[in-house]
């Protein structure tokens, strides 16, 4: 009986060393003598499974311009997103989702004139993820918001940036629309 | 001598199955499948479809984050804006934690030439603490001009649902 339990907990702490040594063992054969033996095991590559971030713009944009700039991140898992650029940096290759949920009204455009917002994500600062654009008739301009939803495949080191184009107003008669508060937000769903 | 043993294989297959446990799954989905003429806020929800977990109350229409951690939430409402007559109309859903900050919000005028049914959809991810609520309300639903018949759009279905991406530590 007794053996056996012992046994039972060789096979445990066997199963549990084979089970953490990840890397196969070095080759057979004497290392020099200048040469450090490799480690039997090595320290597992530090991976980060919890992405999730969120980025606010709090304060009113007359002109937004191209690059709406984010004032607050109110959670940053991971550490992606980064205020000085604006941009959300992959820290894990993996399925991502991201939303953008921004806020408009056209008080920058004359009243008989429409007012127009378009919205897209960028990857890697040229390829367009994906778009969205509004037009505020005149009947509307005191508010109009733009939603993207998205989910995307991702390699780590990917950046992930906000792009405001052709804000505009419809037959001249202003400026742009004029950005109230607005919302950038991202999570990996699945890392690879 | 033998006991020590059990009891060391005792301590170890339960600190094994502690590591390997996985948190609860948090799912849940609310529909409204009859027509609302006139929608409250909150949304009141006709069904629960699933609670995985029971963070959804339908008591008070609001999921209740169990645990700090990261939530995913899909929201679409299907209107019809009969309710306006020859008028437009205007429809704002939010998303809102714990009945004043709004997380999402999707503001959508429709005229007249758009009567019929249209569509108010969005999802979102976001960070909650323990004890947060999530509800949805409508704002600012409104007919533009004088109403014909009720001074709403009517809501005609919904759904509500959401899971837990992963928990803090």
């Amino acid at each position: 009986m007794k053996k056996n339990i012992l046994l039972c907990v060789l096979v445990v702490i066997a199963v549990t060393v084979q089970s953490q040594t990840l890397h196969p063992l070095p080759p057979k054969g004497q290392p020099g003598k200048n040469e450090l033996p490799t480690p039997r095991i090595k320290p597992l590559p530090v991976k980060v499974n919890k992405v999730a971030f969120e980025a606010d713009i709090t304060r009113e944009r007359a002109s937004p311009g191209s690059h709406p700039a984010f004032d607050a991140i109110k959670y940053n898992d991971g550490n992606g997103f980064s205020l000085t650029d604006n941009v959300f940096t992959v820290p894990t290759s993996g399925l991502y989702f991201f939303a953008v949920n921004l806020y408009w009204n056209g008080y920058g455009c004359a009243v008989i004139n429409s007012a127009i917002a378009s919205v897209s994500l960028l990857k890697n600062g040229r390829e367009g993820l994906i778009s969205v654009s509004d037009q505020a008739t005149s009947s509307r301009l005191g508010g109009f918001t733009s939603m993207l939803n998205f989910s995307t495949k991702l390699n780590a080191g990917d950046k992930i940036s906000v792009f405001t184009v052709n804000n505009l107003c419809d037959g001249g008669g202003g400026t742009s629309a004029i950005l109230l508060k607005g919302v950038f937000s991202g999570v990996l769903i699945t890392a690879d | 001598m033998k006991r020590k043993l059990i009891l060391l294989l005792l301590v170890y297959t339960f600190l094994s199955v502690k590591a390997m446990a996985q948190l609860p799954a948090i799912a849940f989905e609310a529909v409204i499948n009859n027509q609302q003429n006139n929608p409250i806020s909150p949304f009141r929800f006709d069904v629960v479809k699933y609670n995985q977990g029971n963070a959804f109350s339908e008591r008070t229409n609001m999921f209740v984050a169990p645990a700090n951690g990261v939530y995913f939430f899909t929201v679409n409402f299907l209107w019809d804006g009969f309710g306006c007559g020859y008028n437009g109309g205007t429809l704002n859903v939010a998303a809102v934690k714990n009945a004043g900050e709004t997380l999402y919000s999707i503001k959508r005028f429709a005229s007249y030439h758009e009567w019929g049914t249209f569509t108010t959809a969005f999802s979102f991810s976001t960070k909650l603490n323990a004890g947060d609520r999530v509800s949805l309300t409508s704002a600012y639903t409104f007919c533009t001009g004088s109403a014909v018949y009720t001074s709403h759009a009517l809501l005609h279905k919904g759904s509500f649902s959401g899971y837990r991406v992963y928990a803090d530590q």
